[in-house]
């Protein structure tokens, strides 16, 4: 592994909580990894298990989901069907063998700023530790057959 | 080879083909039929391989050596400096297919015309096939859905072959078909066959005979007049509109075209997925499994007789058995005969 | 009276009186040992019906493609599961199909048999009561069905009784937990289930044969149809067809009625049926869910219960 590698971290925060607490640790002036690259979605339920395994495939090495504790959905109950699909994907990933810790999952409320600096850091090391993934990302093609 | 010349028939030992082909191998990419059943299909030989040795040809065929699944094209790009564009290279060594049946042979000379149309000639298929020297087995125990005799075809036919070999008790009789087949027979040295030998495979030939027979004559013209009857509402209902028939099938070469990653990619594509023909405006002129199913009769028995003067068909059966439903070609081609035009 | 018998006189029966204008089965096929779909419309047709154990398509996938508006259905339990999910997802309407139960003894494996009869595919065979009689290489063969049933029919399952219009015969036999076919993989490292995945999705010709010889999948437009732009890409690239399976797999969480026409479809021996096990025995154990039992049933993955287990949470 290069010396030079930091993990690549693609999350998907819904709008109305775990994004407003990304902010809230922005305004809060928190420190958390910068390995994190944030996909705004209008809510955890509207994540298609197919975003992150596509994420995974084009060069993320780890994938956040994190939408707002049950109860306290915008729509009422997108998270906690997003718990259901998520719940099966981890299981599928474990299946094929697939490192299911490369997809990550959590409730983060628009008040929990030092939750979100935390969550991210966990999961940094969590991923950082798994190392570089390659098991389901995209091969450049070689010129030959 | 001067025509109506008999080339000289030499003998293989069966306990020598390993080693003879490790030989072949030093100097050419060796494609030999291997795995069983429905995973058997030709891979590069490497020692010690275990060569198929059932009755008809392997689930995949051979065409997949000369049309790939995926193949690049060229790449391009322009990661530093001026934009490139990369043409993939040649293949170094010369291929040589050993163990592929007539019947797969055959469907390798219906292609040539497809990819190498003076209009339009295809590099990629042409610089494979120029180079290639096919070592056929002859069928001595056809399989239950085989019906190349029906199509033209032949157990022991030449067709398309460089060398055709014979299996008999013991040994190979293999007998050049080609020049390039008799240079390849004689670097490998061996010895003349006897009479009894080649009264063996006369025998072992004939065991070939006795296949399915499919009646095709004068279907081509009538299916021309057939573009709107209402069999077709009747054939294709069972039919699932998956591609196990046309990937499997030796003469299917419909291709697709897509940009990947700075690669410009050939894809097999199949007639039978509504994705085919679907244009950029969301119309699709195949709008259903009627017109899908009809295209895939009507390009191999009508459109392609049209243009080559026979069916790219070469029964070798494979389509008989990976069909899910058993939706069976040789019957529906009895259909299509059976009904008033 | 045989099945095959009562299902003719049924069938004939409900076409001859105009209660149904189509019945969905089986008759024999060109292959030994093989059937393939029929939609019988007239009591000529309805002659040549036949259900037996070499009946592997499920027909239920068929209803939605057929026009008439009163449709019989053959149904063994895998049928009949399938036609449960249909229901619950409003695929048809309750009064168009009228299924026929029929008793289902297990279906023959043809890779079971091919295997018995060493590794040949046979030139002639039939069933011959709870024994199947295969010839290959000139050989005559007995085999009991048992030893050559299908992996999928060991964990049948019966649906709720309301579904069947008819019943001709007892319905189904007495299986065990299919999940036991697990076992293996779960006892294996994740690097070795990795290696299996991978050569699986290396040997998948992209055909499609499972998705659509699959009764649930039934997708006006799959995802791996969408080329602008592309989800999925459509080349042999390894990482392009595991996403397309694994897709597929969770589009099939709590759907899948395991009939295993996926494994009998494909042409090139792939068989990644474990996938659906695996979510299914998750979707059973994690949710006390189990589909094609009742079409009352809420679909899995579009509810939830406040106290679904969340331990992968942070």
């Amino acid at each position: 592994m290069s010396q030079t590698w930091e993990p690549k971290i693609v999350a998907f925060l819904c709008h109305w909580c775990s994004y407003a607490g990304a902010d809230l640790a922005g305004i809060s002036r928190l420190q958390y990894p910068a390995n994190v690259r944030v996909i705004r979605v209008p809510c955890s339920g509207a994540v298609n298990p197919f975003y992150l395994l596509k994420a995974l495939q084009r060069g993320a090495d780890g994938v956040l989901v994190s939408g707002c504790h049950p109860g306290d959905c915008h729509y009422l109950a997108g998270n906690m069907v997003a718990r259901r699909k998520f719940a099966l994907l981890k299981k599928l990933l474990e299946h094929v063998g697939l490192e299911p810790d490369r997809v990550q999952f959590s409730w983060v409320s628009a008040a929990e700023g030092q939750k979100f600096a935390d969550v991210i850091r966990e999961v940094t090391e969590s991923v950082r530790a798994l190392g570089p993934a390659r098991h389901l990302q995209k091969a450049r093609r070689a010129l030959c057959r | 080879m001067r025509r109506g010349e008999p080339a000289v028939a030499r003998l293989l030992a069966e306990n020598e083909l390993d080693s003879i082909l490790a030989r072949v191998a030093e100097r050419n990419a060796l494609w030999v039929p291997a795995g069983d059943g429905e995973q058997s299909a030709f891979a590069l030989y490497r020692p010690g391989l275990a060569l198929r040795q059932e009755a008809g040809p392997t689930r995949r065929t051979a065409k997949e050596i000369f049309f790939p699944r995926t193949e690049i094209l060229f790449t391009y790009g322009e990661d530093d400096g001026p934009p490139r564009l990369e043409a993939p290279p040649a293949e170094v060594l010369p291929a040589v297919v050993y163990g592929l049946r007539p019947c797969d042979a055959r469907a390798l000379t219906m292609l040539d015309p497809v990819f190498e149309d003076p209009g339009y000639p295809d590099g990629l298929w042409g610089g494979r096939r120029r180079g290639a020297t096919l070592v056929g087995v002859g069928c001595t125990r056809p399989s239950r859905a085989c019906f190349c005799t029906s199509v033209g075809g032949d157990p022991a036919g030449e067709e398309g072959l460089d060398v055709l070999v014979v299996p008999i008790p013991g040994h190979y009789l293999a007998r050049a078909v080609t020049d390039r087949g008799e240079e390849w027979l004689q670097a490998l040295d061996l010895p003349r066959a006897g009479p009894d030998h080649e009264a063996a495979a006369v025998r072992a030939a004939a065991a070939g005979a006795g296949l399915a027979v499919v009646d095709t004559e004068g279907l081509p013209a009538k299916l021309e007049r057939m573009f709107g009857h209402a069999v077709w509402e009747q054939l294709h209902e069972r039919c699932l509109g998956c591609a196990a028939c046309t990937y499997l099938c030796p003469t299917c070469h419909c291709f697709d075209i897509v940009d990947e990653g700075g690669s410009r990619l050939r894809n097999w594509d199949s007639c039978m997925f509504p994705l085919f023909t679907l244009h950029a405006s969301g119309h699709n002129p195949r709008l259903s499994g009627k017109e899908r199913m009809r295209q895939r009769i009507m390009h191999k028995f009508s459109y392609y007789p049209q243009r080559q003067g026979r069916p790219a068909c070469v029964g070798c059966g494979r389509c008989v058995e990976v069909c899910p439903v058993n939706l069976d070609l040789r019957s529906v081609l009895a259909q299509l005969k059976g009904v008033e035009a | 009276m045989p099945v095959t018998d009562a299902l003719r006189e049924t069938a004939a029966q409900l076409l001859a009186e105009g209660t149904v204008q189509v019945v969905l089965g089986w008759e024999r096929g060109t292959l030994p040992l093989r059937t393939t779909p029929l939609p019988a419309r007239t009591v000529e047709e309805a002659g040549r019906l036949v259900a037996d154990a070499t009946c592997d398509n499920n027909l239920t996938l068929y209803l939605t493609r057929l026009k008439e508006e009163r449709v019989g259905l053959v149904a063994r339990p895998c049928e009949a599961r399938a036609l449960v999910e249909y229901l619950r997802e409003h695929r048809v309407t309750p009064g168009r199909v009228l299924a026929i139960g029929v008793p289902c003894t297990g279906m023959l494996s043809r890779r079971a048999l091919e295997a018995r009869l060493g590794g040949r595919l046979p030139e002639a065979g039939r069933l011959d009561g709870d024994q199947v009689v295969g010839t290959a290489g000139g050989a005559e063969e007995r085999i009991a069905l048992a030893e050559v049933l299908e992996p999928a029919c060991r964990g049948c399952r019966l649906p709720d009784a309301a579904v069947y219009a008819r019943v001709l015969g007892h319905p189904c036999p007495p299986a065990g937990d299919r999940h036991t076919l697990l076992q293996r993989s779960d006892n294996l490292a994740a690097d070795a289930r990795y290696a299996e995945f991978v050569e699986a999705a290396a040997r998948c010709l992209r055909c499609y044969a499972c998705r659509q010889a699959c009764p649930l999948c039934y997708c006006a437009e799959c995802f791996t149809d969408r080329s602008a732009p592309a989800w999925v890409g459509p080349s042999d690239d390894l990482s392009d067809t595991m996403l397309f399976h694994l897709t597929r797999a969770m589009h099939l969480a709590g759907r899948c009625v395991d009939c295993g026409a996926c494994v009998r479809a494909c042409p090139v021996g792939v068989d990644l049926s474990h996938l659906n096990l695996a979510l299914g025995r998750e979707a059973a154990q994690r949710f006390g869910y189990r589909p094609g039992l009742d079409p009352a049933d809420r679909p899995l993955v579009a509810t939830f219960r406040p106290d679904d287990p969340e331990e992968f949470i942070r």
